[in-house]
């Protein structure tokens, strides 16, 4: 291990919230070396965070409160020297970047005013900042450095914006970059073109890089140590190899174990025809977002529709639900027109059509009780109008879907994450329906979550028939549920087939792209994946 | 842009159509003006003649059929009152609340937004308790009620300024003191308010993680992203004010359009009260061009 350059040294932190106070960090103790990289592995709530956000001096006292620790750089513990003092060390000497760098950007601000400002504010000539400026921006990809420069955060594509944030991190080339889940937001392939981006600018520069992220493939392409964090407490840290192929602790083991992308594939077994579309159209203004989409979905089929963002996947779904009119083509749901059918035709097709959304925490009206939740749809559509009937119907979804009868008269803030997705999957349950469309429906979740919530899905198709459109990015998670994969690009289906040839023998150069970016959790994996194929620069 | 000012014109023109033909049948309906103006033992002869000299003798459509086509030569006709164009009265009294509003809503913007800024980065300190009394006095006190006790205490009890009427700079310090304390009570608390979700925003945390000062911090990240919908709130209270502040400026005598709209009302001075309505509803209408160009130069996602 590299000499270290940043030392953080038994840090405890409380937050002092209304409800109590919560323990974010209990005496986590981490360091970087120049060159190294450091990542801090966690899920939500982990309190990954919280100790780089206390290097950067950016936790807010109150509510956070540190209550113990030390954190060392430069021979100066940054716990205890003054507030100007800290500021100017943040940006010159330890920089960060974070996850969502459109709201990251100020949006009233060129970006070239704002890269260049990381330099005025620590006193260097605004001449020489531009200077500098333009060569990080041209180092990082960008064409047309001048132009650029000129630009809001807006007029770039989330890649891009990821890759200005990291030249404007690097201005005053600190010592420490501190990337806070860079890349989560991103596609695959920008994913790896960003990471691949940041070794290259370590390599360069000989910077300490401590990624914060809940991605075990991250971890296994960058990293060179790994720090794993679960409930504010350090459970494990050793080299990446090391904690992949041999974990100590449980937690460790449940996460490697519940990373996707390692089960047994599915077949596709002979079933009536549920689903058919042809042709299916939709422009928005000048935009085509769907170009002609044919597709067929069997009775209890899962069948994937995969693809990166703008590929037009949510479109189809919002079409195929009638949220939208398509433009043109054709949909046939069990033989009937869908396309054209009148409103009360729709109303009991709707009743058949189920969605689950990617974000449980606004999909669902944090004003009614679960059961209220659970129970509208039957008041749409006329069903049960007995309520002790309906009470022992609610009781039964909820027991179907992992939570106890007694959630029924709580609201959806009282539960985490998964539980509400699992809230949201009995809603949809109550209408026994016949296809449940789930838009990202996992990606939101938690690791360990996301394969528990599968595991409920795929047994709801085998038990009940249902079929389910399973739209997603995340190819691992695809691969453990469905049995057929669509591949979307800019609107069109690019390619398709059962999962096992299409994860095996992709034909598409796009498919392989997908294939070939995504991040397997296994380091050794990686490595040789990396060695053999090099990575396409867009 | 200017397809964006162009549509608000046309909709503005529509809207001003419509004000000044329901102005113009509505004040008719408030009665006679020959009956106020001529002495009380007017002959009916003589009211004939004082109707036919304005024309107030011919069928109603006519009447109005013949302002506008006055109108669109700018002719407001003449006060019945004072014997001179409508425009020429309502212009000079412009004269006097245009600078009034102008000056208080200045100092009022100046104030708000430092305070309220000052007041959102430390909450509980001492700019937000002092914004808090301020805006509470604001929103509480009746502002004639302000203009009495302010005249009580300033002009008569310590003699510092003139109690009423204009003619030196002394004459506008309580005026504009008193109109002050609402709107800003209630824009300083729109800009804390903003500034406070602002401040939250991840933009600001990465200016911190950039080492960015505080000042810069709140006045140049902060602050134009702030700023959006504090230019509605200003808009909306500066357009009031252009109406003329009628009970400040019946109290203060002082000449400007709102005490003159109240008088012209009164005296059924119908071209008066027309003219006075469409010159502030084309300053409102100005007034909105401003707040959509100062919303695009604030915000570049408008402009793209």
């Amino acid at each position: 291990m590299a000499e270290a350059l940043l030392t953080v040294k038994n840090l405890s932190v409380d937050f002092h919230t209304a409800r109590g106070t919560v323990h974010a960090v209990k005496d986590v103790s981490w360091s970087v070396g120049r060159g190294e990289t450091l990542a801090i592995l966690g899920e939500s709530g982990s309190g990954k965070s919280v100790s780089a956000n206390a290097v950067m001096n950016l936790l807010d006292t109150p509510p956070a409160r540190i209550v113990s620790g030390e954190i060392l750089y430069d021979g100066k513990d940054l716990l205890r020297v003054s507030y100007e003092e800290h500021r100017a060390l943040n940006g010159k000497k330890i920089a960060m970047i974070f996850q969502d760098p459109l709201g990251h950007l100020n949006p009233v601000y060129t970006v070239g005013w704002q890269i260049v400002e990381m330099m005025t504010a620590h006193g260097r000539p605004a001449a020489m900042a531009r200077a500098r400026a333009l060569e990080l921006i041209a180092r990082v990809g960008i064409a047309d450095p001048e132009a650029a420069m000129r630009k809001y955060p807006h007029q770039f594509s989330g890649g891009q914006r990821q890759r200005l944030m990291i030249a404007m991190a690097l201005m005053l080339k600190p010592d420490i970059l501190i990337a806070d889940e860079p890349t989560t937001a991103l596609d695959v392939t920008i994913q790896a073109e960003v990471l691949a981006l940041l070794k290259e600018l370590q390599a360069e520069t000989g910077m300490g890089l401590v990624l914060i992220t809940h991605d075990l493939g991250v971890v296994a392409e960058i990293a060179d140590r790994v720090v794993v964090m679960n409930q504010g407490e350090i459970v494990e840290t050793g080299s990446v190899r090391d904690v992949y192929h041999h974990p100590q602790h449980a937690y460790t083991k449940k996460l490697i174990g519940a990373a996707p992308g390692k089960g047994e594939i599915k077949l596709l077994e002979a079933a009536p025809l549920l689903l058919e579309t042809k042709a299916l159209k939709k422009s928005y203004g000048g935009f085509t977002a769907l170009k002609g989409a044919s597709l067929t979905l069997l009775r209890g089929q899962s069948l994937a529709v995969v693809g990166e963002s703008g590929s037009g996947k949510s479109t189809l779904a919002r079409t195929l639900l009638r949220l939208e009119d398509a433009d043109g083509g054709e949909a046939l749901w069990k033989g009937r027109d869908l396309l054209r059918m009148g409103a009360r035709e729709l109303l009991g097709v709707r009743r058949e059509i189920q969605m689950v959304f990617q974000d449980p925490t606004q999909s669902l009206n944090p004003r009614m009780s679960v059961y209220q939740l659970i129970a509208e749809g039957w008041d749409i559509h006329r069903l049960m109008p007995d309520r002790a009937q309906r009470r022992a119907r609610v009781a039964e979804l909820l027991d179907q879907v992992g939570l106890a009868p007694e959630h029924a008269e709580r609201y959806p803030h009282q539960f985490s994450g998964g539980q509400r997705q699992r809230i949201a999957i009995a809603r949809a349950l109550a209408l026994e329906p016949e296809l449940i469309i789930c838009d990202e429906a996992v990606s939101a979740l938690d690791v360990s979550i996301q394969a528990q919530v599968i595991a409920l899905l795929d047994s709801l198709r085998r038990r009940l028939g249902i079929a389910f459109l399973f739209i997603a990015h995340d190819l691992g998670v695809v691969r453990d549920f469905a049995d057929t994969v669509i591949v979307m690009q800019a609107g069109e289906i690019v390619e398709r087939g059962p999962t096992a040839q299409i994860f095996d023998a992709p034909q598409h150069p796009y498919t392989q792209r997908l294939l070939a970016a995504n991040l397997d959790p296994d380091p050794d994996v990686q490595a040789s994946r990396r060695a053999s194929i090099a990575a396409p620069h867009a | 842009m200017t397809r964006l000012i162009g549509q608000r014109a046309i909709a503005s023109l529509l809207s001003l159509f419509g004000l000044m033909v329901l102005v113009f049948f509505l004040s008719r309906l408030t009665g006679d003006p020959a009956v106020l103006f001529l002495p009380i033992d007017a002959t009916e002869q003589m009211k004939q003649e004082f109707r036919a000299l304005h024309g107030l003798d011919l069928p109603i459509i006519e009447q109005f059929w013949r302002y506008l086509l006055d109108l669109l030569q700018l002719d407001f006709g003449d006060s019945l009152r004072k014997a001179r164009p409508a425009l020429q009265v309502v212009l000079e009294a412009y004269a006097w609340t245009l600078p009034l509003a102008l000056i208080t809503m200045a100092i009022v913007v100046v104030a708000a937004i430092v305070l309220g800024s000052l007041a959102a980065f430390r909450v509980g300190g001492f700019f937000d308790r002092l914004v808090s009394i301020v805006s509470l006095v604001g929103a509480s006190a009746p502002d004639f009620w302000i203009a009495i006790v302010a005249i009580v205490v300033f002009s008569i009890g310590l003699g510092w300024v003139p109690t009423s009427g204009v003619g030196t700079p002394l004459h506008w310090v309580l005026p504009i003191a008193v109109l002050f304390i609402r709107p800003f009570g209630l824009v300083v608390q729109v800009v804390r308010g903003s500034m406070l979700s602002a401040l939250s925003a991840p933009y600001v945390k990465t200016a911190r993680a950039k080492g960015v000062k505080n000042l810069p911090l709140i006045f140049v990240h902060t602050l134009r992203n702030g700023m959006l919908p504090v230019i509605t709130v200003i808009g909306d209270q500066a357009a009031a004010m252009l109406n003329g502040a009628v009970i400040v400026e019946t109290i203060f005598g002082f000449p400007g359009v709102g005490k003159l709209m109240i008088d012209s009302i009164l005296q059924r001075d119908f071209n008066v009260v027309l003219a006075a309505i469409m010159v502030t509803a084309l300053a409102i209408f100005l007034m909105n061009i401003l707040i959509d160009i100062g919303y695009s130069l604030l915000d570049p996602r408008i402009r793209h």
